[in-house]
């Protein structure tokens, strides 16, 4: 009999989830921890079939996320909305359910987004539907900034925004049109 | 009608991983310059032009969902693509399989980001350009700069391909060959190659599905309209006070405006072209996050310096010394004042 949840797991890993399958499974991971741990184990596994390097701190790293957050002050952690569902009120799902969520909000975005007025290169974590300030920081500690090999983040998120903002407005580079997006999405040298 | 290697859905991680990897090795001879197979003499009468041309007419027409693998220095990533035409609009989803989570997704007239520092980036797109875009490329125009050939056949992801040229004639720009399919007329393999074909960058589909139309909808099926593209843009002269003398060698300004930022400042954004490959100037307020000197990611480069308490960043798919040249050529112009009346006693 087919485990129904790690089989649709690993279809998302796969890239082969359907869409309206997603908020599902994204359920079921905010609720089952031993879900959450297959997610890193299907992750492991497939770093180690592709001979990438296994970062010790990147294992359980959910886990590690929510010992910070139960970490720090009351007061700096923002306040819960009555009117927020249910499913977004628990945060020890961690960074994998902050960065899936925000994935599923640009990815549905484009479908979406009507203001063609808004500022230029404008933040849309405003607009996300989940605030999660503390999780992205702790996100932005976690992950060296790889593409640019530079030291600073701050000048290595603006030299992404740069590239975007080039490659919208170019529109036509076409060639480069690809090449481009697959360096952003694509390019991970510390692996 | 689905090409080959297609994964079963719900194909487990390990085996998928392996035959995409494998896919990837098997699919054509990795970073092989030249093309597998010989110039015949009939191919050789190919035109590059009219392949080229319908590349264009196929990425601008086709519904297709794919697995790519994206080749830089050593390093080998999977990506998924989903390229849909909806309502006479394409829609485009690249999506990284592997590693933290990192995706691209374009819509009418927004393009929106997640990498992997966490940090969302939405822009608003003009003129509808997608990632398989090659609109606007004109083999005629290129040739002072580029050299435009058939190059043979060669095999990708066992399916015969075309395989076209646009060959860099000096180290100031890097060029493209794409491996285009006989049947459906898509890229299915994109080089980025230096002046001496030398592959700097590789994408390759190691499966791909393309969709029949869902629906008889003309709307939904219809060829979408060529957008206006940087390419045919006629050279324009800076309406601001930056001046850009001299330019990289065949690069023209076609483009300015002003971006503002969501902190509110004000950024000048140039946009230059040589018909093919094309990079950005920025000038903004000069502050603690410049950038001096080079910095690269794969083959993008971007270089910096700082202008009379302003920063200078230039940001593109062109070789190192092509943004250093870019940065150096950028002075304020020297604005005329109205000499003051003199005043009366």
């Amino acid at each position: 009999m087919i485990d129904e949840p790690k089989h649709r797991l690993s279809a998302l890993l796969d890239g082969e989830l359907a869409a309206t399958q997603l908020p599902a499974l994204l359920d079921a991971l905010t609720d089952d921890p031993e879900l959450r741990a297959c997610w890193e184990r299907y992750t492991l596994i497939g770093q180690s079939i592709r001979g990438e390097a296994i970062h010790a701190n990147a294992r359980q790293l959910a886990e590690q996320v929510r010992t910070a957050l139960h970490a720090e002050p009351t007061l700096l952690r923002p306040p819960r909305s009555l009117s927020t569902p249910r499913r977004w009120r628990r945060r020890d799902t961690g960074w994998a359910l902050a960065a899936s969520v925000t994935l599923m909000a640009v990815l549905t975005l484009p479908l979406l987004s009507t203001d063609s007025d808004a500022p230029e290169l404008a933040d849309v974590s405003r607009n996300t539907p989940l605030s999660v300030p503390l999780v992205e920081q702790q996100l932005a500690q976690q992950f060296e900034h790889q593409r640019w090999h530079l030291e600073q983040p701050e000048l290595a998120s603006k030299l992404d925004r740069y590239l975007v903002t080039h490659q919208a407005k170019a529109s036509a580079s076409g060639a480069t049109g690809l090449l481009p997006y697959a360096m952003l999405v694509g390019y991970e040298t510390g692996r | 009608m689905p090409c080959s290697l297609v994964m079963r859905p719900g194909v487990k991680l390990g085996a998928a991983a392996l035959m995409l990897t494998l896919g990837g090795l098997l699919a054509l001879p990795a970073w092989s310059s030249t093309p597998s197979e010989p110039l015949e003499s009939s191919a050789a009468e190919l035109s590059p032009a009219a392949l080229i041309e319908r590349m264009t007419q196929a990425v601008r027409s086709r519904n297709y969902e794919g697995t790519l693998v994206y080749l830089h220095d050593t390093h080998l990533e999977t990506l998924s693509l989903d390229h849909r035409i909806k309502d006479g609009q394409i829609e485009e989803r690249l999506i990284a399989l592997s590693g933290p989570i990192r995706a691209v997704a374009r819509g009418k007239d927004r393009v929106n980001c997640v990498l992997s520092d966490g940090r969302p980036i939405s822009v608003e797109q003009q003129n509808g350009g997608r990632f398989l875009d090659t609109d606007g490329i004109d083999p005629d125009a290129l040739q002072s700069y580029y050299q435009v050939a058939y190059l043979g056949r060669a095999r990708v992801a066992g399916r015969e391909t075309d395989v076209v040229g646009l060959i860099p004639k000096d180290d100031l720009r890097y060029g493209y060959r794409f491996h285009i399919d006989r049947e459906t007329a898509l890229p299915l393999k994109s080089d980025l190659i230096d002046r001496h074909q030398a592959p700097l960058e590789q994408l390759l589909f190691t499966s791909i599905t393309l969709h029949p139309d869902a629906t008889p909808d003309p709307a939904a099926t219809a060829v979408v309209e060529p957008p206006h593209s940087v390419r045919t843009a006629p050279a324009t002269t800076p309406s601001s006070h930056w001046r850009f003398e001299p330019m990289p060698l065949g690069f023209k300004l076609v483009m300015q405006h002003r971006l503002q930022q969501a902190d509110g400042s004000v950024v000048e954004h140039f946009l230059f072209t040589d018909r093919l490959s094309s990079y950005s100037i920025y000038i903004e307020p000069a502050s603690a996050n410049g950038l001096d000197g080079l910095a690269n990611s794969g083959s993008v480069h971007a270089a910096g310096r700082q202008v009379n308490g302003y920063q200078i960043i230039a940001v593109g798919e062109v070789p190192p010394a092509t943004v250093q040249a870019a940065i150096a050529g950028v002075y304020q112009a020297v604005v005329a004042t109205q000499p003051e009346p003199e005043k009366k006693p």
